[in-house]
């Protein structure tokens, strides 16, 4: 291919302004796509974080409850000393996670209150990047998207539920887009609950003991709960928050794609008439169809490449820039989704080409016996 | 010229063979019947010139001898090929190692250099890299492009694309060359050039040349003259054809474009060069009014 005079890009750098112009919706498209996959993995990343990050081995919520927004667990509070006893815990404490809406400078927010306990630091904010990284009472950590939004810092106050909390730290990785978290102490998460309860129990193992072998014998001692690891707990949640999404995830990125390859289409169609002559030439000349068709291919993985590589050189920085402003904007890009990319840029120049195909096989070369 | 015998089987002594060709155009109401059951055979290194008027089929016929077109009857053999048995691929193949193709515009592609365009066919039969461009050069050379090897066609004249032109009919050294009226669209000096420059190659490298043209000063070089009209070969010039004197076209004795000078009679092609006539008869008038009749002028089919 290389020792070939190159038709595919001299006929690009005659028609510059239209490769542009296509280059920019395929950089669009990119930009759909990887937003959409980047929003994907950010929620992903951020249930992840959300489980793991309280950094106890398992979960105990009430039966049949995964402990998520749509199935809140309860459990009362008097279970903490069965729990204690089961064989192979070692600690178990109580987790209040519960939702509450509430107004800051004239405006709704949704938080995701974390009460927890302090003593063991289970449940407590894993990423904090200002400020201290625990609660006395009276205190708050709050969520970083929220502090930027809301012009809130160390040393400010927030109220809700008629309490005034002083804020103490700034924590990142806990924007769940729909709210955001903020941890006090569990005594101060209990006013906003019912009397008696909490939501999970999060427990630790002794070593000489499995996971499994704890979970089963949580299950047995205490058969109103369930126990289960941190990951599957994970797991779970994002299989009940995410499954929802993740088909809307793919619509999207597949409308990205199909945008993508209609433009570089669109413009192979474009070029292939432009240049219909000079293919009839080539043909009468005798190269095949199919060697027709290759310069075709070739402009077409030429655009789409391009397209592609300008969108993930620009789009990661744009979407940094963007979180600034919109800071709830929670996209995650990692090096193989731009692996990835590139290869759906060759698969879209190649799908595009499909396009012209049939235009170039009814080239007729008798016309280049026609007067100009 | 030597006839070889059908029956004999020796059929590799022609290079071109039409039995019966006819090509239609359209159907029904809007038939067109371009080529008309022509019967030619040409012989290996023989040079034909193919003159008529427009509109006579001369186009259409090159066509057909190029497998570009499919004649709605008859049998086409190339270099002892029957056209009709063959692939598209084979066809593909037969045009780019056997057959060189010189149009009446010069057909380069824009975005190439004169050399590159050379170069991509030498590349289409499998000729790559060093091998290419050093062919391209030495054929660019051969034309008297040695500088313009580098030159987009939009940076040459007419009569120097039309070289490059010839340059790539060359480069995969096929054994038949294919020319549509390769001067008509080029000056008359520009013209001269390139009769020249075809005349050389067709006598130094043997090919088998077929020429359609109404350029008379083509006519010189060919071993035969034929006349095509309404489709048909015909066996002798027409009397009813006449030279434009201006620009030493055919033209046809019933065109109204008519001068009289020293008691005879001039026919034109244009208003243009009736009106240069006008300017300067004496000039003109000795290129002659040849109508045919001329001795060698009657031709075979
Ligand atoms: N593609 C075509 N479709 C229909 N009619 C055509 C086509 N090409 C040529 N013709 C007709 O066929 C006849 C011969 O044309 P052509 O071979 O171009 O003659 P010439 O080259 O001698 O001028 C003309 O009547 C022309 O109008
Ligand atoms: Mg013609």
């Amino acid at each position: 291919m290389f020792e070939m005079v190159d038709v595919a890009l001299r006929n690009l750098a005659h028609a510059k302004s239209k490769v542009i112009v296509s280059v920019g919706g395929v950089v669009l498209s990119v930009f759909l796509i990887l937003t959409m996959v980047g929003l994907n993995q950010a929620f992903s990343t951020m249930m992840d974080d959300m489980i793991t990050g309280a950094g106890s081995d398992l979960w105990v919520t009430s039966k049949g409850s995964s402990g998520s927004f749509h199935s809140p667990s309860l459990l009362p509070m008097s279970i903490q000393d069965n729990l204690t006893q089961v064989d192979g815990v070692r600690e178990a404490v109580p987790l209040i996670r519960t939702p509450l809406s509430t107004k800051i400078h004239d405006e709704k927010v949704l938080l995701y209150i974390n009460g927890y306990d302090i003593e063991t630091g289970l449940g407590g904010p894993w990423s904090v990047i200002a400020g201290k990284s625990e609660v006395n009472d009276g205190e708050i950590i709050i969520d970083k998207a929220l502090a930027q939004k809301q012009n809130l810092e160390v040393g400010g106050n927030l109220t809700f539920s008629g309490k005034d909390f002083q804020i103490v730290g700034i924590s990142d990785k806990t924007n769940l887009m729909i709210a955001y978290m903020v941890f006090i102490t569990f005594d101060d998460a209990k006013a906003l609950i019912l009397e008696g309860v909490t939501n999970y129990f999060l427990v630790t193992i002794e070593t000489g003991y499995t996971l499994q072998q704890v979970v089963d014998n949580i299950e047995t001692a205490l058969p109103d709960v369930s126990a289960s690891t941190s990951d599957e707990t994970a797991k779970a949640y994002k299989d009940e928050i995410l499954g929802g999404f993740v088909p809307i995830f793919y619509l999207l990125s597949a409308i990205g794609l199909l945008v993508g390859i209609q433009v570089i289409g669109v413009l192979l169609y474009s070029l292939t008439m432009d240049k219909a002559k000079e293919y009839g030439i080539l043909k009468a000349v005798g190269a095949t169809n199919l060697q027709v068709y290759r310069v075709v291919l070739e402009q077409a993985i030429i655009v789409s490449l391009l397209g592609f590589a300008a969108g993930a050189a620009v789009i990661p920085p744009l979407i940094s820039v963007l979180q600034v402003f919109v800071p709830e904007f929670i996209v995650s890009i990692t090096p193989d989704m731009i692996f990835w990319v590139s290869i759906l840029g060759i698969l879209t120049g190649v799908v595009a080409s499909i396009l012209p195909a049939r235009k170039i096989a009814a080239i007729d070369p008798a016309l280049v016996f026609k007067e100009v | 010229m030597t006839i070889t015998d059908q029956s004999s089987g020796e059929s590799t002594d022609w290079a071109i063979e039409l039995y019966n060709v006819t090509k239609t155009y359209g159907t029904k109401y809007t038939a067109v019947t371009a080529v008309d059951d022509v019967f030619l055979h040409v012989e290996r290194g023989e040079i034909v010139v193919i003159m008529g008027p427009s509109g006579s089929g001369k186009t259409t016929l090159i066509q057909l001898i190029g497998a570009l077109l499919t004649p709605t009857s008859g049998d086409i053999i190339v270099n002892g090929r029957h056209l009709e048995g063959l692939s598209k691929a084979d066809l593909s193949k037969l045009r780019r190692s056997e057959i060189g193709f010189i149009f009446q515009t010069p057909n380069l592609l824009a975005g190439l250099t004169s050399s590159q365009n050379v170069e991509l066919v030498l590349n289409l039969a499998g000729i790559k890299g060093r091998a290419a461009k050093e062919r391209a050069l030495h054929l660019l050379e051969q034309v008297g492009l040695k500088e313009r090897t580098s030159h987009l066609p939009s940076q040459m004249s007419g009569g120097e694309q039309q070289r490059v032109a010839i340059a790539r009919a060359l480069a995969n050294d096929p054994q038949i060359i294919l020319a549509d009226e390769p001067t008509a669209n080029l000056d008359s000096k520009t013209g001269h050039h390139v009769v020249e420059l075809l005349k050389r190659t067709a006598k130094n490298h043997g090919k088998t040349v077929i020429i359609a043209t109404h350029d008379m000063r083509i006519r010189d070089l060919a071993d035969r003259v034929l006349w095509l009209e309404d489709g048909k070969i015909s066996v002798r010039w027409s009397d009813g054809y006449m030279i434009d004197p201006v620009c030493l076209m055919l033209v046809t004795k019933s065109t109204i474009l008519r001068a009289e000078h020293n008691g005879k009679n001039y026919y034109f092609c244009s208003r243009g060069c009736l009106e240069k006539f006008k300017e300067n008869p004496e000039s003109y008038a000795s290129r002659g009014t040849w109508n045919g009749d001329r001795e060698g002028s009657v031709v075979d089919a």
